[in-house]
């Protein structure tokens, strides 16, 4: 019991005049995981066991087959390590490097396959998403008109709509990712949203 | 019109102990390691992919059979570039009659090595016994070495070696600190490095040094011109020359004409900083404006009229809710018999545009809860409606903010830029009133840009380049060139240089090229004509384009001499 208390104490107490910082040894900054996996790649399991999932889900978003989605996401982290000595931590979050090395391998599979590429949509509540308030707008007819939109979409844009509005990511990652400005990833989104909007609402 | 993806509408992600299967950190290890020693491009890993990598070739192929059967086989820009590339030599000198970077020659015992001297001040040391013949028997004798350097977009131009670097699928243009090319003869017969040797290259360049103190960051990489790509060898060891300006020792003859440069410098440095971060207070980014929102079924409902404290807090906000329903934040956990009590008044203090916090006071006691104000019906359906034409307008205020920011931060950069310039040429004239003055004073040696020296070791002979990968500038419109005869050009390579940046893009031009630009630098586009002609776009036609449009057409201008010696074409790409 006493021990315990000690160890709650030596948490939260900073002695006075000096700077302190009480950390597991195993938890290490971004930063720091980052160093240690260039010095070592052994090291990079850390990283890989921290993004794995949401790397595999967003490409399993877009390919909608486990195994695909599984070798695709293993080529992203594959390269990630093959060149992580070229990362340099400058602010720009490392998931945000993984997400662009999946990124090209998405399109490096789409484009050696030819086939259609797949866009999951999933708007639990797309009346609200495009801030529409009359409730006699069908929300079918609202889906077909975002899907009429997304088959316009190109490049950037169809993963800025896609990471905006079906996984909710904020408009800094989305930013970071795709290396765009917040005010350009926000009219553009306005903008789809606007079109989306007049062809529902006459 | 056709689709053109796959919409999926029902997603369902797998569940966590789906994927978690799917992880294998060992073989990612593996492949990666391997990859590595191998320099190899990634090795798949998993044998099912294999298989049906090599079901989905055949597949493909049989497909592109079909297809060419058909004849609707249609090509997209970055195939057809991939193809038009890929059918030339990897390092493509230009059909142009200027010369070329010529290869200095150096004879050196190869028995005993030795350190050659090259006229820009570079060295390049040879260790003994460092050659071998392709039978793998130690050279013997001397060897003659054949050295050139590359430095600018010119010589990367007249060279024909490519400055682009792929990796991850992106591709890099290479911006350069200098370049090397090196071989070593014996009777005209190429040697070869051998393993374990390696030559010490000490490149003497100059590049542009932001920051006085620091060096700059570049890496090393040697073409492989057998698999057409760059390699990543290692971090580029770069320091400033012994005679760079920060250098000079106190009581130098020019010290106090150096340090007032460089006092100007660091404070026109220090004075652009300033006004960049002033530049976005000066032009305050638009307001978002505040969707309403509607009274919500299940939060607490305050029956009281905060009319006039609102009048109060918030006149602005009055018009708008004045009649409006006052409910607790969702957040608040306050019950209403707290609130149940006879209190003798209200205070209301405006938080954001949606939250208050409102006080109920009785003597001494307080209480303190976050309200919004919510409407209903029409009012709400009112607000809606003027809630959007704020948001159009507020677009439009964002578009014309970036513009300007833009354009402020420009004319900040460029009026730096020229203090700069200004700053270096009072340099230069009190170096050369000192050197009048009789003093000993190298003008042209301290008045250059920063000349560093890259140090590097090259376990193999060939082109070596001191490089940084820049992203391609990211906008992207498709570009039409035409001769001023009004033929349009297509498939010919064209050349791209960007002001500033010691680089040049090798692209393909199509009917309609893909140009990614950045339109605050200036640009020069050229292409050499089978008759080796030369077709100019100068920069200025690629100021003021309307983005509005995707497809922009370019008349290119023609330099009418087909052989220009070297340093007449150094004038006609000049910028």
């Amino acid at each position: 019991m006493l021990a315990n208390r000690k160890k709650n104490i030596t948490k939260s107490v900073k002695p006075f005049g000096m700077k302190v910082s009480y950390r597991k040894k195993e938890s290490y900054s971004e930063e720091e995981l980052i160093l240690r996996a260039k010095k070592n790649p052994a090291h990079f399991d850390a990283l890989y066991k921290k993004y794995y999932k949401d790397i595999f889900i967003y490409i399993h978003r877009r390919v909608d087959r486990e195994s695909l989605a599984a070798d695709l996401a293993q080529d992203t982290f594959i390269k990630a390590l093959t060149n992580i000595e070229k990362f340099e931590y400058r602010g720009m979050p490392f998931s945000s490097w993984l997400y662009r090395i999946a990124i090209n391998q998405i399109n490096q599979h789409y484009r050696s396959n030819h086939s259609k590429r797949v866009v999951s949509v999933e708007v639990p509540d797309v009346r609200e998403d495009f801030e529409i308030d009359d409730m006699s707008v069908d929300k079918e007819k609202l889906m077909t008109a975002m899907i009429e939109e997304i088959n316009q979409l190109k490049g950037d844009d169809l993963i800025l709509i896609e990471m905006h509005f079906f996984e909710k990511k904020s408009y800094k990652e989305i930013c970071s990712i795709l290396d765009i400005k917040e005010g350009n990833a926000k009219v553009k989104v306005h903008r789809i949203k606007e079109r989306i909007r007049k062809k529902v609402i006459k | 019109m056709r689709d053109q993806y796959d919409i999926n509408k029902n997603y369902k992600a797998p569940s966590d102990d789906a994927i978690n299967s799917k992880m294998d950190f060992d073989a990612v290890l593996r492949a990666a390691q391997e990859q590595r020693a191998e320099g190899d491009r990634v090795k798949t890993i998993s044998s099912k992919r294999q298989v049906w990598k090599r079901v989905s070739a055949i597949a493909a192929a049989v497909a592109l059979l079909i297809a060419l059967g058909l004849g609707f086989l249609k090509e997209d820009y970055p195939t057809k570039q991939e193809k038009y590339f890929t059918s030339k030599p990897f390092v493509n000198p230009p059909a142009v009659e200027a010369a070329k970077p010529v290869f200095a020659s150096y004879r050196v015992p190869a028995y005993e090595g030795g350190i050659i001297e090259h006229e820009t001040g570079s060295k390049i040391t040879i260790p003994k016994e460092a050659f071998e013949y392709n039978n793998g028997d130690i050279v013997t004798g001397e060897v003659d070495i054949l050295y050139r350097e590359m430095h600018d977009f010119i010589d990367f131009f007249l060279s024909g070696i490519p400055m682009t670097y792929d990796s991850l699928g992106t591709t890099y243009n290479l911006e350069s600190a200098g370049m090397v090319e090196i071989f070593a003869e014996q009777g005209g017969q190429r040697v070869n490095m051998r393993p374990g040797k390696s030559l010490e290259v000490e490149l003497v360049s100059v590049v542009e040094v932001p920051n006085l103190n620091i060096p700059p960051s570049f890496n090393i990489y040697k073409l492989n011109e057998g698999e057409r790509r760059w390699e990543y060898r290692n971090i580029d060891n770069i320091q400033f020359m012994e005679s760079a300006p920060e250098k000079l020792p106190i009581g130098h003859q020019a010290y106090e004409v150096q340090k007032e440069y460089f006092d100007r410098i660091l404070e026109l440095e220090m004075l652009q900083q300033d006004l960049l971060s002033k530049v976005s207070e000066s032009l305050p980014i638009p307001k978002e404006p505040v969707r309403p929102t509607q009274k919500r079924n299940e939060a607490l409902t305050l029956n009281i009229d905060l009319g006039q404290q609102l009048k109060e807090a918030a006149p602005n906000l009055y018009d708008k809710y004045k009649d409006a329903f006052w409910q607790a934040h969702p957040s608040e956990k306050v019950s209403m018999s707290e609130l149940d009590k006879n209190w003798e008044e209200t205070k209301l203090v405006q938080f954001n545009e949606l939250d208050f916090e409102l006080t109920f006071i009785k003597g001494e006691e307080r209480k303190t809860i976050l309200v919004n104000p919510l409407l209903t019906g029409r009012k709400f359906e009112r607000a809606m409606q003027k809630y959007r034409r704020d948001k159009d307008q507020y677009a439009q205020k964002m578009e014309t903010w970036e513009d300007n920011l833009a354009i402020r931060q420009k004319e900040i950069k460029a009026k730096t830029a020229e203090q700069k310039k200004a700053a270096q040429m009072q340099y230069v004239t009190n170096l050369e009133n000192l050197k009048k003055q009789g003093k000993d004073v190298d003008v042209q040696s301290l008045a250059s840009r920063t000349k560093v020296i890259n140090k590097f070791k090259a376990d193999e002979l060939g082109i070596w380049n001191c490089d940084r990968p820049v992203l391609p500038d990211l906008k992207a419109f498709n570009a039409r060139f035409k001769l001023p005869n009004g033929k349009v050009l297509n498939k010919v390579t064209a050349y791209m240089a960007a002001k500033g940046s010691n680089s040049i893009e090798k692209f393909l031009l199509a009917r309609k090229t893909p140009l990614h630009v950045d339109l605050t630098k200036e640009y020069l586009i050229w292409v050499v004509l089978p008759d080796n002609k030369i077709a100019l776009l100068q920069p200025k036609n690629l100021k003021d384009l309307d983005l509005s449009k995707n497809k922009q057409s370019f008349t290119m201008t023609m330099v009418e001499d087909t052989a220009i010696p070297e340093n007449q074409l150094r004038k006609v790409l000049s910028f």
